[in-house]
């Protein structure tokens, strides 16, 4: 479909576009130059709204089977919200806080959101993973692969046989259909299996195999660097949601530090369940300030904040022995699997208070971490859905960062001993809307690597845009925080691949997106995958080639190919 | 002189109908033709109101809004959602979710009803003369501890299926026939009064609250204490000769034992070797 959208204020970080009147061309698919467009092309009017990439949320649990298992742990999630069918434009769902596969691509689609990642999946459920990720409409999508407490790379790393590890790593990554590297509590899955492994350090050593949290982020940084991935290494750090996790935090960045020339070479996400100074529950403090000096000072961190909403949402997450220690605070629901020889996880869903010190300041640290790191282009906003808050309060956000007023009304109504302990209160700054699309758009995109056809709006990009009814002339940001909320909550036009899927935040057409996964120039050494293979038949209950993703379990593939 | 409406269905219903504006405080308001055109859902179709009933208005001597139902309306969920005043009469069966999360008013069945009558409700009575499916009073699934029937009172003549409050937080059950298992399932407060036979695991995984079973208990969950035996029990001014034994528990829910339990001496002979556990050894 042909489409040219014209004089709306432009956005685009990538191409340093700062509110220009413009015209956009779409031909294929794909942004042309407007005069390339037929004359006969359906003119969309943008005339006093803005006009922006199509959002990117780089840390969101869409699927796999955790996600499955929320949804089956909380039955009052889904007779509470859903959505009717409407016969031959979209079908039902339901679902607030783990919606259903559907559902799931809808709401982003109707938020302007256009890619979403699922940032963990054990390489034995990649399967399932993508089973859900084929059902999610309209939006594109691609999976992490977890890999920190697989045994048999674990083994490779205590031998100190690098090559093989490489290798192995490569061969995971290529049968799986995945994108990039996740790390999840280095190497928790394994004292945790034995009985243990609540509070592991990043120094101390994991048993039986001699090696630390350490040995793993930095070989699989060096990993990842030979192999010439798109995206960094995505680290969720050791003792996650423990007070006085800040120094693990600080140490695992510095881990992969003298590795860095320059460029970018690990990503920490949902850095807010990992900024907590103190000591205890107690006199837990906001640890924003270090994180943010740190990454102001060494350019070789990027960060996700992992933003908490007050209100119900449902963690889950690879880290099994903190779980296991939520479940005892909520004293409500815990479910605790382990995938064979891969990791270990948990799903206790969690209410976050506003009465409730602790949760203020965990609600403190994400903004406060937003405001104070100086450089957009390595910061994401991300709610870790839906751990710290379901993806729909997106717009809550945006507007609580481009609004001092809106921070300070809701600030009022908190729990005064959390707020004394956080520095949220003494910072006035702004985003303004370039920022915003930075930190939602043009950042995520330059992180994973994609920014060549996404989160962009140059020549040669996916035609993914959003078109909000705002006017950055007339409105006031900070002060009209209310009114920015609800226009950002649904999108006036939401574009996808050239065709129209929103229009006046309602979907019109539905049909299903591109997994996007890595595809390496080089062959892997087969020698090697023999090794693998005999490891393979005495650890694992399934056969080897049951294990391997075959390229048609895949609705819509694209791959990006790598040097490596 | 106030006003009644009557509504009787066209005709059978095969697939359940949603109503869940068949409430007195609600069509009090209306006239005839808004009534009409309520939107209610038959299967997944989309119909009014006047499309599955006829509805009809007569005058009655009693001052108080009344909306009588007749005919079968088993198939029919959720009538008086959330209803806060007003009386609602079914004279027949109805379906599931009667009075649902109901906050007043009073509802009188006389037939039976169907699953999840009078969930989650927090004022008001509900009257049923006939007999009840599952989880009457309950909660729906998966909620939080501390959610629940609230408050109201549900009177059943007949027997009540499994599940009988769960989750009870306040108010009163009284079930005149028998009920089927696990009667007061993690309740927190509140009455159950079993005037029939139970088929086991009463007040499991209780918190507080008070469950009477005077006929037999199905036998005792190992998770409960005996106290002692009292010769009756008061619920809600109405005194119930005894005697009965006095159980607490539920101790794996909670180790300060508040809810209590009791079980008629005579109809649970079973139980008589409990007893031994009340003589305190001669050595003490």
């Amino acid at each position: 479909m042909d489409l040219i959208i014209k004089n709306g204020f432009v956005y685009d970080p990538i191409n340093g576009i700062n509110g220009e009147v413009m015209d956009i061309g779409v031909k294929g698919g794909k942004i042309v130059p407007p005069e390339e467009v037929k004359k006969k092309a359906k003119v969309i009017d943008a005339r006093g709204k803005i006009v922006v990439p199509g959002g990117i949320d780089i840390h969101a649990h869409v699927a796999g089977p955790k996600v499955n298992a929320g949804r089956l742990m909380m039955p009052s999630d889904h007779y509470d919200s859903f959505i009717r069918l409407t016969r031959g434009v979209h079908r039902s769902g339901t679902g607030k806080y783990t919606p259903s596969t559907f559902l799931t691509g809808y709401r982003y689609a109707r938020m302007g959101w256009t890619t979403v990642v699922e940032p963990a999946s054990p390489p034995l459920k990649t399967r399932h993973t993508h089973e859900e990720l084929n059902d999610i409409p309209i939006v594109d999508k691609m999976c992490f692969l977890l890999l920190d407490s697989n045994r048999i790379l674990l083994e490779y790393l205590a031998e100190g046989d690098t090559y093989k590890f490489k290798n192995t790593v490569k061969w995971l990554l290529q049968i799986t259909k995945s994108y990039a590297i996740k790390l999840v509590d280095p190497g928790v899955a394994v004292p945790w299996s034995l009985g243990g492994g609540y509070g592991l350090d990043i120094d101390e050593s994991i048993e039986p195999y001699g090696i630390t949290p350490r040995d793993i982020v930095v070989n699989l940084c060096k990993v990842n660097t030979e192999l010439k991935l798109p995206h960094t290494i995505h680290v969720h750090c050791n003792k996650l949601g423990i007070p006085g996790n800040l120094s693990t935090t600080i140490r695992t960045m510095e881990s992969t530090s003298h590795l860095a020339s320059g460029e970018l070479n690990i990503h920490i996400t949902h850095i807010q369940f990992n900024s907590y100074s103190g000591e205890s529950w107690v006199d837990i403090r906001s640890g924003a300030e270090e994180i943010a000096n740190y990454v102001n000072k060494n350019s070789h961190v990027s960060l996700d904040v992992g933003q908490i909403d007050f209100g119900t949402a449902i963690t889950m997450t690879a880290d099994a022995p903190f779980e296991f220690a939520l479940f005892h605070l909520s004293k409500w629901k815990w479910y605790g699997p382990e995938v064979e020889n891969e990791c270990a996880a948990g799903i206790v869903p969690f209410k976050y208070r506003r009465r409730n010190m602790v949760n203020v300041v965990q609600w403190c640290i994400g903004l406060e971490v937003m405001l104070l790191v100086k450089d957009p282009w390595r910061l994401v906003l991300t709610t870790d859905h839906p751990n710290g808050a379901p993806f729909t309060r997106y717009p809550k956000f945006i507007a609580l960062l481009m609004s001092n007023k809106y921070r300070e009304e809701l600030m009022k109504r908190m729990s005064r001993r959390g707020l004394k302990r956080c520095v949220l209160p003494t910072i006035d700054r702004e985003y303004d809307l370039y920022d915003i699309v930075k930190v939602t758009r043009a950042t995520p995109a330059k992180l994973l690597g994609i920014d060549k056809f996404k989160g962009h709006l140059g020549i040669g990009a996916d035609a993914d845009i959003a078109i909000y009814d705002i006017n950055p002339e007339t409105i006031d940001f900070s002060r009209e925080y209310e009114k920015v909320k609800e226009r950002l909550k649904r999108a006036l036009y939401t574009i996808k691949d050239g065709e129209i899927v929103v229009k006046n935040g309602e979907i019109v057409k539905d049909f299903f997106g591109r997994t996007i996964a890595v595809k390496f120039k080089e062959d892997i050494d087969t020698e090697v995958i023999k090794d693998v293979k005999e490891k393979f038949k005495r650890y694992y209950t399934i056969s080897f080639s049951n294990y391997i993703i075959q390229e048609d379990e895949i609705r819509k593939i694209a791959y990006i190919w790598v040097e490596g | 002189m106030g006003k009644r409406i009557v509504i009787v269905p066209r005709r059978e219903f095969k697939v359940p109908v949603e109503a869940e504006k068949l409430r007195p405080d609600l069509l009090g308001s209306m006239t005839m033709h808004e009534i009409e055109k309520i939107c209610v859902y038959e299967g997944n179709r989309k119909c009014r109101l006047g499309d599955l009933f006829i509805v009809r208005e007569e005058s009655t001597e009693s001052e108080e809004l009344t909306v009588v139902l007749k005919g079968d309306f088993s198939k029919v969920w959720r009538i008086g959602e959330s209803m806060a005043s007003g009386t609602l009469i079914i004279e027949g069966n109805c379906g599931n979710f009667l009075g649902y999360k109901m906050k007043g008013g009073k509802i009188l069945v006389k037939g039976n009803a169907r699953a999840w009558t009078g969930a989650e409700m927090s004022g008001g009575t509900i009257e049923v003369y006939g007999s009840v499916g599952d989880h009457l009073g309950s909660v729906l699934r998966g909620l939080k501890r501390n959610t629940g029937m609230k408050g109201g009172t549900i009177i059943v003549h007949g027997n009540a299926g499994a599940e009988v409050g769960v989750q009870l937080q306040k108010g009163l059950i009284v079930i005149h026939g028998d009920t089927d298992i696990l009667p007061g399932l993690r309740m927190n407060g509140g009455t159950i009064l079993i005037k029939g036979n139970c088929r086991g695991k009463a007040g499991a995984r209780m918190t507080g609250g008070k469950i009477v079973i005077c006929g037999n208990a199905g036998g005792i969950l190992p998770t409960f204490y005996l106290d002692s035996i009292v010769k009756s029990v008061k619920v809600k001014k109405e005194k119930i000769e005894g005697p009965f034994y006095l159980l607490v528990g539920d101790v794996v829910e909670s180790p300060e034992c508040r809810g209590r339990l009791y079980v008629s001496v005579n109809r649970n002979p079973e139980l008589k070797s409990y007893e031994e556990l009340l003589k305190i050894p001669p050595e003490l």
